[in-house]
């Protein structure tokens, strides 16, 4: 069984971050550009003005017990909360922690080996396992290393920065699926195929508003290929996914424009370019495969009781812990007692519950008796409830979620029910035996607390998204849920489960069932007017909906990060003397920063055309001529490289490398005077971490090329020049283009 | 912030984007929807579900549709909610690919 090895944490991060905070609280920095540097930390805002939610990360949920005293150490002393919450991805929550306190709370996690970098924001979110992975007899494989191999591979990789919104990923280690890959935008399976192992990957799946079962974009890959496979679904997701209608921006809706076989289409053109500029790289990890069954009746989420391992006499120990809720005591508690019986491996869950792994089967009495000390045990038939923070905490909450769910059950049949506040899915409603997520309906002229039920969802293989129930108002809905669940215990055949009693029921079905609880007559408003624990009547809080960055500011962002990419792909396609492929990186750094350039400068920028592009800016940037006229001639060069090569693009006699590299030198020199500018006009993202190093040092005055540029645009671009250089080197008085050489 | 119903839904009004509306804040004229704007939570969802595209968040308003922010609070003052679905127009479709719609705007049911 691996142990969690890696090293996410940048200190020098957590300094600029401190100082972006400082500099805020100073009135230094605007609102907007403190959003975006927090959010990149996981440090989101609450329903509450002053006070934050941090996230923290915790790849395949798992920690090791020091962690869980240190963050129970945090909570004790900078939450205004009794409570951390264990979320249905696996990731653990702090609430209502005061801004300034923030940069404090980073460096502590940091210092526990805890990042909450990338847990906010578009970027790739916390990745989620199957719970029993590296311990389950069905496996094929423990899928931790390459859950850990991937977070570090996509951490603050250029491609993930400026995403056009979140990615969510899941791992499952046989083909069960238990991670639920079918509601990610990324899910990989690992499977047993004659004979051979590898991973099934899914792609494109995701929850809230339109959910979307994902689609198999690879039956079969070998392990080696899984980076290059996931990094072009990146790809796609970055090229295709609307920018403007943050609505439509997740990469399920690039099924919905393309189709299933055109968005495979985009997909496998993306593929065959990560394929080939990983194909110099070694992937595979030390890690033992075997042949699991691949089969069996395991529960999505969690374990619900004891479980043997596949390591003789040891096993999994679940507690449950109600709507995700750890007191501070229960950090130190549970801590306290796995590092007393040496037991290194604890779990978080889809389920926002805990597992202990690893547990001697002669300890399992002392262990739940200790555990019994915290208030803490196994779980009971019936608590399978799962709920968001909705109106407690969440800025998005229409309903109070955590009221409801502590007044019902999952009955006798231990139905998983998962609440969530409203249509965003974080409790996952529409994956449980039953789901409801709230709403606010208006009738009789008055505002009424709703909730919208779904029943018989399944994220794993085999199953699908639930069917669309009723619409309930919040007042009555635990009476629905109790009706439901009664009349399916009297009536199930031979103890079937409710996936499957649910499998022959239609949503009139239910309409018919609860006409009496939908039905909302003029008299019964009174009742029915106030949503869970509040004393006044509903209301919903216009709160200016989720947080993100200006669209404008984005797309010059990702258009960066994207060209720091291609500078990464050239160089591998450069090595493997793969020229026409390099070339091409070097045609999309030239489009990405001009298009950048256009976008900046306030013109249309959907031109893909180099010179089209150059001709564009000298007509709305004539005052920057340093960074129009090197297009135009980029544009000449470029043609003048390709036609060296053939159509295969593999090594060639009569290719110019050192002029290639020559020019190399120059585009990085141009990409970072671009950068400035846009800088400027953009200043609330950061772009200085998708800017090529150094590479004014690397200018040669003397080049000829240059020196035609600089002699058609005369003094102006020389000045500009200089204008650019002194950003990079504020001590440099002489000429700025030959400093290096 | 809010978010503003703008001149491709004129006569074509299909109502798609209020099943979803979760705080029931569109508001319906004879030809044409409008979004409440003091009670409009910016949760996202109509966007997506209108087939000719006629919903934009108020940031991302283009220029030429200025005036309907003004035009979706006036209206939403005085046309009733609507928070069921219903059939849209026979000729709905034929509207759909149509420019400079604003011409067709009816007020109230007389005009």
């Amino acid at each position: 069984m691996s142990q969690i090895s890696g090293n996410y944490i940048d200190g020098d991060e957590l300094d600029r971050y401190e100082d972006a905070v400082l500099k805020y609280r100073r009135g230094e920095i605007s609102e907007d550009k403190l959003m975006v540097t927090r959010l990149q930390q996981g440090v989101y805002g609450q329903r509450q003005d002053g006070v934050n939610m941090i996230r923290i990360k915790v790849p395949g949920g798992r920690l090791l017990p020091h962690q869980l005293d240190s963050i129970g150490a945090i909570l004790e002393q900078y939450s205004k909360e009794d409570i951390a919450s264990i979320t249905t991805r696996q990731d653990i929550q702090l609430h209502s922690i005061a801004l300034g306190d923030t940069p404090a709370v980073l460096r502590l996690l940091a210092d526990a080996g805890l990042t909450t970098r990338e847990a906010c924001g578009n970027t790739v979110r916390n990745v989620c396992a199957c719970p029993l992975a590296g311990v389950c007899e069905r496996e094929h494989v423990d899928v931790q290393p390459y859950i850990e191999q991937t977070v570090e591979h996509f951490l603050r990789h250029p491609l993930t920065q400026h995403m056009p919104r979140k990615f969510k990923m899941s791992f499952s280690g046989c083909e069960v699926d238990c991670a639920q890959g079918m509601i990610h935008d990324v899910g990989v399976v690992a499977v047993n195929e004659n004979n051979r192992f590898g991973f099934k990957v899914l792609a494109a799946g995701g929850l809230g508003h339109k959910p979307r079962e994902a689609v198999v974009i690879e039956p079969f890959i070998e392990e080696a290929d899984l980076l290059p496979v996931i990094e072009a679904v990146i790809a796609v997701h970055n090229k295709y996914s609307d920018r403007k209608k943050r609505a439509k921006s997740r990469i399920k809706f690039l099924v919905d424009r393309f189709g299933v076989d055109g968005f495979l289409e985009k997909y496998r053109e993306e593929v065959k370019r990560t394929r080939e500029a990983y194909a110099s790289r070694e992937n595979l990890l030390d890690v033992v495969w075997q042949r699991g069954s691949g089969e069996g009746n395991y529960l999505a989420g969690a374990p619900r009781e004891v479980t043997a391992q596949k390591q003789p006499g040891q096993f999994v120990f679940p507690v449950a812990t109600p709507l995700g809720d750890v007191t501070v005591q229960q950090f130190y508690g549970i801590a306290k007692l796995l590092i007393d019986e040496k037991i290194e491996d604890v779990r978080t869950t889809q389920d926002q519950s805990l597992i202990l792994v690893g547990v001697p089967g002669h300890r399992l009495p002392a262990i739940r008796a200790a555990l019994a000390e915290l208030q803490l045990a196994e779980p009971i038939v019936g608590d399978n409830v799962v709920a968001c923070p909705g109106t407690w905490t969440c800025r998005l909450g229409i309903t109070s979620s955590r009221n409801i769910a502590g007044k019902i059950t999952g009955s006798a049949g231990d139905l998983s029910v998962r609440v969530s506040g409203c249509q965003n899915g974080c409790a996952q409603p529409t994956v449980g035996d039953i789901g409801i997520h709230g709403e606010a309906k208006r009738i009789h002229g008055k505002l009424i607390p709703h909730y919208r039920m779904h029943f018989g969802g399944d994220g794993r293989t085999g199953g699908h998204i639930g069917i669309k129930g009723p619409e309930i108002p919040a007042a009555r809905v635990d009476k629905a849920i109790n009706r439901i669940q009664s009349v399916f215990l009297e009536n199930r055949e031979n103890n079937e489960s409710f996936l499957q009693w649910n499998e022959r029921r239609a949503p009139e079905y239910y309409k018919e069932l609860l006409a009496d609880l939908i039905e909302v007559s003029a008299n019964d408003v009174p009742q029915v007017l106030k949503d869970h624990g509040d004393q006044k009547d509903f209301k919903v809080l216009q709160l200016g909906g989720g947080e993100c960055a200006g669209v404008s500011q984005e797309d010059v962002a990702a258009n960066f990060s994207e060209a720091t990419m291609e500078r990464t792909y050239l160089r591998s396609f450069l090595l493997a003397r793969k020229y026409l492929q390099a070339i091409d990186c070097a045609v999309a750094i030239a489009r990405l920063v001009g298009q950048s350039l256009l976008r900046s400068s306030g013109q249309a920028f959907n031109i893909t055309d180099l010179q089209e592009i150059a001709v564009k800016l000298q007509g709305g940037l004539a005052s920057h001529p340093y960074l129009v006229e090197p297009l135009t001639i980029f544009a000449g060069e470029l043609a003048r490289f390709e036609s060296e090569v053939d159509d295969t693009g593999v090594e060639q006699i009569n290719f110019d490398q050192p002029g290639f590299e020559r020019f190399l030198k120059m585009l990085n020199g141009w990409t970072v005077l671009a950068g400035h500018y846009c800088q400027e006009k953009n200043p609330t993202v950061d772009l200085s971490p998708s800017l090529p190093e150094a590479p004014l040092t690397d200018f040669d005055a003397n080049d000829p090329l240059l020196t035609s540029s600089l002699s058609t645009t005369k003094d102006t671009a020389g000045a500009a020049f200089a204008a650019g250089s002194t950003v990079t080197n504020p001590a440099n008085t002489g000429s700025p283009l030959n400093t290096g050489s | 912030m809010t978010f503003v119903v703008t001149e491709k839904c004129i006569r074509c009004k299909y109502t798609d984007c209020v099943e979803v509306c979760p705080v029931d804040c569109f508001h319906e004229g004879p030809n044409f929807l409008v979004i409440n704007p003091d009670e409009c939570i910016d949760c996202t969802l109509c966007v997506p579900e209108c087939p000719v595209e006629a919903i934009y968040a108020e940031e991302e308003l283009p220029e030429e549709h200025h005036q309907y922010l003004q035009l979706n609070k006036e209206l939403s003052s005085v046309w009733p909610v609507i928070n069921e679905v219903k059939l849209p127009p026979e000729d709905a479709e034929l509207w759909a690919s149509r420019d400079d719609k604003f011409q067709y705007l009816q007020r109230n049911s007389q005009s």
